[in-house]
């Protein structure tokens, strides 16, 4: 066992135990914050799989942006210091046997994957001792990292590559924003001012006062 | 790249470009008349381009530009136009009863990005461009579910189809990284190849096993429907049309785009898998609808139970199946506008229940005629549209010898009947209150005519299924 | 292999270092206190305590953080290209992320003119 192994099976420890956490503790504040752990450590196990852009985003978007919202929302949601109910033993029991279920399989899937890829690293050892010039180029492309930032930036911008998905990427957050904003702004200036008078003056008593709907009186 | 190589792709980019500017104009314009009209005029230039516009196929890189997309694209288009009009009263102050919508500019630009989503889930190559289009189609609905302002229905609306589509959708992602892992590509005629390859390998049956399910939930499929009718009743009225014809649409679009060709080889295996879900729909949605009294609820567990029919085509050969889907949907939706616009105007004065329709024999007649026609058309009553499109589904699955099924089908749709003709009393038959006459709006009665022949015409007509199986049968 | 990320995993095992290290070391060197059940009951005029002071309480943040989110993503996607710049510049892909940085930066004009970035 060398260290990256060692420091492989350190991680999935740590990873499993704060993943167990996210689900057994009680205090839903605690869960938020050993689900962050988990991400961390996520991120750091895509980085040994050399998915640069994966450990990015994991970092980014999941630890810097959806935790700081999963943690505002415990805080608009739930009593801090209240702990949740138990769930009750059948829910726990059905909820094991599902996780049973999916491990054997991913595991039996794991022990096929791992005999295959086995197989075709001998084969390749088999023509390499024939062939060199075909395994040293395999071996060059198997050094490229496919994953890393550079090509990944490359592949996104070829035509022939990821652009249209790239490009789709676009029009989908567009679409977010444009219904995040809709949906967010319901609730208050939800009544165009100058078109229902009717309707503006029933906004106008749910703000409950005069200042609030002058303010919001102009039409988005 | 010549700027002549673009013109397959130009529906695409004309409806984002519209979609951009219609999002535009809302910013400037005061009352949201100018966005409303540039959709509609948008959509119909739109329709009339794939109708009648370049037929050459054309692929960019992972987009496909085929024959069959580009009937996809039109009855999405359609929908989508049905869907704008539907929702002109809807913005209108006293137009409604459960209250006036605002905004109709991000309405209408939601709408046709969602609408653009669809575009790209039927053209898609590869796996990633179907996950985006997919996703992209689902999206705005989140929004526009919770579109009622200050309405708790509305709200619940929106947060259950944020929950179950987020759900859904990461099924559905997981399940393509089983595809993913098994063929190890994600354009679909490697996918094909490599399916045709191993169709045992256990990767494929997960990620097949993750797909549906996430597919299942976006349509609406029998142990995954319960989210259908609190969204349904929540949604505004012309948000739920959405929903029942382009949604559902876009959802049956997916599961032929995947099963019809990538997946094609394994389709045989899954045959026992489509017919319990489309078994479980019938009868789901059959009974479901019997005890219902909210229009809105009724038209889900309907809509379900024409899911179970619709599933049946997936037994089917390929070409064929993909005519009956599209040809049922069609006929579907004719139906449906038909009766969400009759749901429009009732809902002008009263809720949209089935009391609400009590005396409209009396209030307008014409009205009452045209509803009974949707019910029998629903219930697939020989001479109307309806009925065509039923038969095409039970022949598609009856060609490969699935005699049982069809029979547990036609027994369904006789329960159905039931059912359809509980509204057509509420209209003739219940005791009338003293409501005033209705009047329709010269917008309405256009509308109302043209869905009320096409009602008829597709129905003794088989031409327009002729040309719509030619062109989506490819 | 590992090495190429040696020194991002040493920042990492530094910064939570510190901050556990920081934690630990008060608690050894800090002065003890004796615990006790009562000293830890909130106390009220020798009244026992009726309600729960941790209370959910509303922000106005959720939609910045909603916003926040979109764009985090955006600039996850523009980073392989920011990454590569010199070398993309040159192969014609420039028309392509003009295309998605026009289409968010539309996104965000619309933001700003609906005023949804306005704290009311």
């Amino acid at each position: 066992m060398n260290v990256r192994d060692a420091f492989f099976y350190a991680l999935c420890a740590l990873l499993l135990g704060l993943a167990v956490l996210t689900v057994a503790a009680g205090n839903l504040f605690r869960a938020a914050l050993a689900l962050l752990g988990v991400l961390l450590c996520t991120a750091v196990l895509f980085l040994l799989l050399q998915a640069e852009m994966a450990a990015l985003a994991q970092v980014m978007v999941y630890i810097g942006g959806i935790m700081i919202f999963v943690l505002y929302a415990v805080l608009l949601t739930s009593e801090l210091g209240g702990r949740m109910p138990a769930p009750s033993p059948v829910k726990m029991l059905l909820g094991v046997a599902v996780a049973a279920v999916a491990l054997g399989f991913l595991a039996g899937l794991a022990q096929k994957t791992g005999a295959g890829a086995a197989a075709a690293r001998a084969r390749m050892h088999a023509e390499s001792a024939t062939k060199e010039s075909a395994a040293s180029s395999a071996d060059a492309e198997a050094g490229v990292n496919i994953a890393s930032l550079k090509t990944l930036g490359q592949k996104l911008l070829d035509p022939k590559g990821f652009l249209i998905p790239f490009e789709l990427i676009s029009v989908l957050l567009l679409a977010a924003m444009v219904g995040a904003i809709a949906v967010a702004r319901q609730g208050g200036a939800g009544v165009r001012g100058g078109s229902e008078p009717g309707a503006a003056a029933i906004s106008v008593k749910d703000q409950g006062g005069a200042g609030a709907a002058e303010s919001r009186g102009a039409p988005p | 790249m010549t700027l002549a190589e673009f013109t397959p792709l130009l529906p695409d980019l004309l409806l984002l470009a519209l979609a951009l500017a219609v999002l535009k104009i809302d910013l400037w314009s005061e009352d949201g008349e100018a966005g409303f009209h540039l959709t509609w005029i948008g959509l119909a230039g739109l329709a009339l381009l794939l109708a009648f516009g370049s037929r050459s196929d054309a692929v960019f890189a992972d987009y496909h530009i085929t024959a069959a997309s580009r009937v996809w694209k039109l009855l999405f288009t359609l929908a989508t136009l049905a869907t704008v009009f539907l929702s002109r009263p809807y913005f209108r102050a006293g137009g409604n009863a459960r209250g006036t919508l605002a905004k109709s500019g991000a309405f209408f630009g939601l709408l046709l990005l969602c609408m653009q989503g669809m575009f790209a889930l039927v053209s898609a190559g590869n796996l990633i461009v179907f996950y985006l289009g997919l996703e992209l189609a689902t999206m705005p609905i989140y929004a526009l579910a919770a579109y009622q302002p200050r309405d708790a229905d509305s709200a619940e609306a929106g947060s259950k189809y944020v929950l179950m589509g987020g759900f859904s959708s990461a099924l559905t992602l997981f399940g393509i990284s089983f595809l993913y892992g098994a063929t190890g590509s994600l354009g679909f005629p490697a996918l094909e190849a490599a399916v045709r390859a191993a169709p045992a390998d256990p990767a494929l049956w997960g990620g097949i096993f993750f797909l549906l399910g996430g597919l299942g939930f976006k349509l609406a499929m029998a142990p995954l429907h319960m989210w259908a009718p609190d969204v349904y009743q929540g949604a505004p009225t012309p948000v739920m049309a959405f929903l029942s014809v382009a949604s559902k649409a876009a959802a049956v679009a997916a599961l032929a785009t995947l099963f019809l060709s990538p997946l094609n080889a394994v389709r045989p295996d899954l045959a026992p898998c489509f017919a319990a879900a489309a078994v479980l729909s019938m009868v789901a949605g059959n009974l479901g609808a019997m005890r219902q009294k909210d229009l809105r609820r009724f038209v889900a567990y309907s809509s379900v139970a024409q899911v179970g029919y619709m599933l049946l085509a997936m037994l089917g050969e390929g070409d064929g199946s993909r005519a009956a889907l599209v040809y049922n949907l069609v006929t579907y939706g004719v139906t449906g506008f038909a009766l969400y616009f009759i749901m429009g105007v009732i809902g002008k004065e009263g809720p949209e229940t089935m009391s609400g329709l009590r005396g409209l024999s009396r209030r307008h007649p014409g009205l009452a005629v045209l509803l009974v026609l949707c019910m029998f058309s629903l219930a697939g009553v020989p001479p109307l549209a309806g009925f065509l499109g039923k038969f095409m589904l039970f022949s598609a699955a009856a060609a490969e010898g699935h005699y049982l099924l069809v029979g547990i089908a036609v027994a369904n749709a006789v329960v159905s009947f039931y059912y359809y003709m509980l509204v057509v009393k509420e209209a003739y038959i219940a005791p009338p209150g003293e409501a005033a006459a209705i009047r329709l709006r010269p917008l309405q009665i256009m509308v109302l005519w043209g869905l009320g022949l096409a009602l008829l015409v597709l129905g003794v007509c088989p031409a327009p299924a002729d040309w719509l199986a030619r062109a989506a049968g490819n | 292999m590992l090495s190429e990320y040696l020194s991002f995993i040493l920042y990492g095992f530094l910064v939570v270092a510190t901050g556990v290290g920081a934690i630990a070391l008060s608690s050894l060197l800090g002065p003890k206190k004796t615990y006790s059940k009562v000293k830890f009951e909130p106390y009220e005029c020798g009244v026992d305590q009726t309600e729960n002071p941790h209370k959910p309480f509303a922000l106005k943040f959720y939609t910045f953080a909603l916003l926040f989110i979109l764009f985090d993503i955006e600039t996850i996607f523009l980073l392989p290209w920011a990454y590569g710049f010199k070398r993309l510049l040159h192969t014609g892909t420039l028309p392509a992320v003009l295309f998605f940085l026009v289409l968010l930066g539309l996104g965000l004009f619309y933001i700003i003119k609906t005023r949804a970035l306005e704290w009311e």
